[in-house]
């Protein structure tokens, strides 16, 4: 019972998901406003077009917040703790929430510089994120 | 007046199993705080046709509101209006709204708001804890465990970043609202009075969020008996009217949200607030220094911090040290949360909030235990919903 929640895949989110497969991170953008959108949907929020096209991105960003988890609400995530979630602000334009995985939690800052990595988790590869320069 | 300012008047409340439920089921609380408001007001339950109640972190039926009216035995040939509100922390703010815009459009004539929760003690399947992060968006935040607390966490560490707020204004935000509680016989945490050095050595949950910055995880049950002004003039006690209210969704501008991670400014507790409270205060006829006793949704640190700066009683980046600094103790500049909050009174889950109005009732009627001096008006700043309903009520002792 305590696997690790995999993500529920919707039609409009299918092709990032198919991306991180590839080891891809896929930036979905509004063809008539050319902002881009996360979630996926199939319409844009901000000019309602429906004309949305996928850019292969290169999921870099920077931590705008970040928490070292020590106690989980999901008893599933009890193995992983401690681990890090933080809000990445992407310089693709958008901010979204993702693990950072690679850094010691005493020496991560908000600011930092991140860029995507794909973790296998329960088969499903999963964006997360390193820091690095 | 009529309408929105003076049309509706909370006539009943009544409370049961604060802290403690003592072996009793959830419904049973709920049962115990619907008989203590009815017999405050001097109505019987059948003179009650309207029903609203939070939904559950322990029973999670859809038509939980109807599941109460089933076990409270209400009668069918009087009953017309039955909403079960499930908006998480706001839902009491939002149910108070909803029954009384039921009395307004002539839909209901008394309603029993009504909402609680064996919490700590219900034997249930999940923790409260992950019943709140079930209902986090199952495509890109389930998978990386995020949960309210981890949120705000996230909320606390910028606000920390941005504003250099250092650790011991925020565990003194958590210090200084305990002390409401630790006065009053009736909190979960009476007597309990941590120290800011004692929230710092407590363990982090989720840093910076130590556990004695979190909400309590507590039995209670909580009820209102709304009325219209007109047969408030006959109601056994004095009455306390809606002098006003609004809500503002998402951060009170750009794009509304249900995902917490989607929201677009993360101070939009600020945000919401300055924007909700201020079409309550118009509505209203008041201004700010016009309200006697303010209650704001605490269940951590930082959203009293930021719901002080959004009604405008500290400056932006100064509302923990605001708080810390005694502002809000019953002799500050305004008293917040004089029953001692979701950290030291009650939080039951979604229907925490609702002791915000029994305790906001008990202070006009002159009844609460750490009573505000003459107090005459109350502002209660709601919150739920994945940082997306920030409902504002104003109450007044004169319609």
């Amino acid at each position: 019972m305590d696997t690790l929640p995999i993500p529920f895949v919707t039609e409009d989110a299918a092709p990032f998901w198919a991306g991180c497969g590839r080891g891809e991170f896929l930036v979905q953008m509004c063809v008539e406003c050319r902002k881009p959108q996360w979630f996926p949907r199939a319409r844009c929020r901000y000019c309602h077009g429906w004309n949305m096209e996928w850019r292969a991105d290169r999921g870099e960003g920077s931590i705008y917040s970040f928490t070292t988890v020590r106690r989980a609400a999901d008893p599933a995530f009890s193995m992983m703790i401690p681990y890090v979630i933080a809000f990445i602000d992407m310089d693709a334009g958008f901010r979204m929430v993702s693990h950072v995985v690679n850094a010691d939690p005493e020496t991560l800052a908000v600011g930092q510089r991140v860029r995507v990595t794909f973790r296998e988790q329960e088969g499903f590869k999963l964006p997360v994120f390193v820091a690095g320069r | 007046m009529s309408g929105w300012n003076g049309g509706i008047a909370i006539v009943g409340i009544g409370e049961a199993g604060v802290g403690r439920a003592n072996g009793k089921s959830s419904f049973a609380l709920l049962a115990e705080a619907a008989d203590a408001a009815l017999a405050d007001a001097g109505l019987s339950l059948d003179a009650i046709d309207g029903i609203v109640s939070p939904n559950s972190l322990t029973d999670t039926r859809l038509r939980y509101a109807q599941s109460v009216a089933e076990y409270l035995g209400m009668s069918a040939e009087s009953l017309r209006y039955v909403l079960t509100d499930a908006l998480g922390g706001a839902a009491s703010g939002q149910s108070i709204h909803n029954a009384a815009m039921s009395i307004l459009s002539g839909y209901a004539t008394n309603v029993l708001v009504v909402g609680g929760d064996a919490l700590r003690s219900a034997s249930i399947a999940a923790s409260p804890q992950e019943r709140m992060a079930e209902v986090m968006g199952h495509e890109f935040e389930v998978p990386y465990g995020l949960s309210p607390v981890a949120f705000f966490a996230l909320m606390t560490r910028r606000y920390m970043h941005d504003y250099q707020v250092q650790p011991e204004s925020l565990a003194g935000v958590a210090a200084q609202l305990r002390l409401y509680a630790a006065d009053n016989p009736v909190a979960h945490c009476h007597g309990q009075r941590p120290t800011v050095s004692d929230v710092l050595s407590s363990r982090l949950i989720s840093d910076p969020i130590h556990l004695l910055e979190c909400a309590l995880v507590s039995d209670g049950a909580a009820a209102l008996v709304l009325t219209s002004a007109q047969s408030a003039a006959v109601a056994r006690k004095k009455p306390v009217f809606i002098k006003g209210r609004s809500i503002a969704f998402g951060s009170g501008y750009g794009k509304v949200h249900e995902h917490m991670s989607q929201v677009e400014d993360l101070y939009t507790p600020r945000t919401a607030s300055r924007a909700s409270s201020a079409r309550a205060l118009t509505e209203a006829g008041l201004t700010r220094e016009g309200i006697d006793v303010a209650f704001v949704y605490d269940a951590f640190p930082i959203l009293p911090s930021l719901f002080v700066e959004g009604l405008g009683y500290a400056p932006d980046g100064k509302g923990a040290e605001f708080i810390a600094a005694g502002n809000t103790a019953i002799d500050g500049a305004i008293p917040v949360n004089t029953h001692g909050g979701l950290m030291g009174y009650c939080h039951c889950g979604y229907a925490g909030g609702m002791f915000m109005f029994t305790e906001a009732v008990r202070q006009l009627r002159g009844d609460a235990f750490c009573q505000v001096p003459a107090a005459k008006t109350a502002l209660i700043q709601g919150y739920g919903s994945h940082v997306s309903r920030f409902p504002t009520t104003i109450l007044g002792v004169e319609a």
